[in-house]
């Protein structure tokens, strides 16, 4: 069956910058497993044109994705996605994730983002990461 | 039908080619866009978008009689810069339509969203190597090296031109600008089509990979339309061909050219209707000019899709894009500057 073809969205007008939406949105669909190690992706130039962005916003988010090991960046064959081992956390960066969700838990409150609506999201969210998990680890 | 009357109906009919197009157009843009303003997808279905373009058809085709008209007498009294004068009043004619039906759609549009939206798939513009931009010129050398191998069969006048008896009325000489001429030109004409061909590739930003493609090959297909033409120019002053082929052998290209742009309009008018609507316009109506000059200089396309008719147009607020204007003005104009020897 042929895979859905993947698409990012960004907001502008949104507080996070362009590149950690880019970032973001990209490492879910590769840890969703939306690529196979060795698909090719868009390259800067083309990626920066499509979404209308300066090209170094776009080499940033590469740059950072390239660096946690997603992407391999060469100049001449583009942009390929890398065959990736799942890392096994440390007890510190356990740490730091646990605070950011209770800073993003906090921010949701602050906006009156109502509490049931939070816990659909998250329980969706881990459902659906332990699925690809338990998928990944099948093959 | 005397000649008189069979020359001012042909001129009619190229003056109707322009309102005929402006006709057309307005059906054959995105779902999102109206007389170039972003409203929403299932706008031009409502009645204010029918009573809008209703408008727009009637003052295109009334600026159009009147125009024919002008142009009408203008044969028939024999005063050729009226003819001039009705093409400059079709084309102002036509364009103050647009600006009508733009200022009329205008209040229509939808707000700008800072939602931008692209598929992660690498374009597939590679199935075309720029080795395919070699073809017409190797084409035009060949042609070139053949006349130079027969200079002296060459007359020291041959025609060039022909009238509708078939009567030659016009001639070039046995110069190097006489002869190599049609092949210089060509060689112009297909390096301004591969330099856009190669701007569009690399600096075009097209939601359709499906148009896209399609231009890239009808840019092709023209280079190689033009070296055809200029090659056979060339070889004309050797061969005393017949009038009468060399009439069929002109009037190919236009057939030709006739029959893919109606095969381009379909595959827009196709591609236009199944296109989705993308979350998001790159390129904000308050960066259109008029709605048809594109100035945002936080976008790094060079080039993009008009928002009013069919293939691409500059961003002027890109340096790249003037440098592209220059080169292309540089290259069409240069054939004004050579030396002639034609009569």
């Amino acid at each position: 069956m042929a895979r859905p073809i993947p698409s990012l969205r960004i907001d502008l007008a949104s507080p996070v910058p362009v590149y950690r939406q880019i970032a973001s949105a990209l490492r879910a669909l590769l840890v969703g497993e939306s690529f196979r190690a060795g698909d090719p992706l868009p390259t800067v130039r083309q990626l920066a044109l499509d979404l209308g962005i300066n090209h170094n916003t776009v080499a940033e988010a590469y740059r950072i994705l390239a660096e946690e090991g997603w992407l391999d960046l060469r100049r001449r064959s583009g942009v390929t996605v890398l065959p990736r081992a799942r890392p096994k956390a440390s007890r510190d960066e356990t740490a730091t994730f646990s605070r950011r969700l209770e800073e993003l838990l906090a921010e949701a409150r602050a906006r009156g983002v109502p509490l049931d609506a939070l816990r659909l999201e998250l329980s969706g969210a881990l459902e659906e990461t332990a699925r690809a998990m338990k998928s990944k680890e099948a093959t | 039908m005397t000649k008189t009357t069979a020359f001012a109906a042909y001129v009619v009919a190229n003056m109707a080619v322009l309102p005929l197009i402006a006709h057309m157009l307005p059906r054959l843009t995105s779902a999102g866009l109206y007389f170039a303003v972003t409203v929403e997808p299932g706008f031009s279905g409502t009645a204010p978008a029918a009573r809008i373009l209703h408008r727009f058809r009637a003052l295109i085709w009334t600026s159009f009689l009147l125009v024919a008209a002008l142009a009408v007498a203008a044969v028939f009294t024999g005063r050729p810069w009226a003819l001039v004068a009705g093409l400059v009043v079709e084309v102002a004619g036509t364009l103050a339509s647009f600006a009508w039906a733009h200022r009329q759609t205008a209040p229509f549009a939808v707000p700008e969203s800072s939602i931008r939206e692209a598929v992660l798939v690498p374009r597939e513009d590679a199935d075309m190597g720029s080795w395919v931009h070699a073809g017409p010129f190797v084409l035009l050398g060949a042609a070139a090296a053949y006349v130079r191998a027969c200079w002296e069969e060459i007359p020291a006048r041959f025609p060039i031109h022909w009238d509708l008896d078939g009567r030659p009325n016009g001639w070039a000489r046995r110069t190097v600008e006489g002869v190599y001429g049609p092949v210089i030109e060509g060689a112009l004409v297909c390096a301004v089509l591969a330099v856009l061909a190669y701007a569009i590739r690399r600096w075009s930003r097209d939601p359709s990979a499906r148009l896209r493609r399609m231009t890239l090959h009808l840019l092709v297909a023209a280079e190689y339309l033009v070296a055809a033409s200029a090659s056979l120019g060339a070889v004309l002053s050797i061969a005393a061909f017949p009038a009468a082929t060399v009439f069929l052998a002109v009037s190919l290209p236009p057939l030709v050219v006739a029959a893919v742009l109606v095969h381009a309009v379909r595959t827009v008018r196709d591609v236009r209707r199944a296109e989705p609507a993308i979350a998001g316009d790159t390129m904000p109506d308050r960066c259109w000019k008029w709605g048809l000059f594109y100035v945002n200089a936080s976008d790094p396309a060079v080039l993009v899709p008009k928002r009013f008719g069919i293939g691409y147009t500059l961003n002027f607020a890109r340096p790249a894009a003037w440098a592209l204007l220059v080169v292309i003005l540089a290259l069409v104009l240069l054939p004004l500057f050579l030396p002639r020897s034609t009569h």
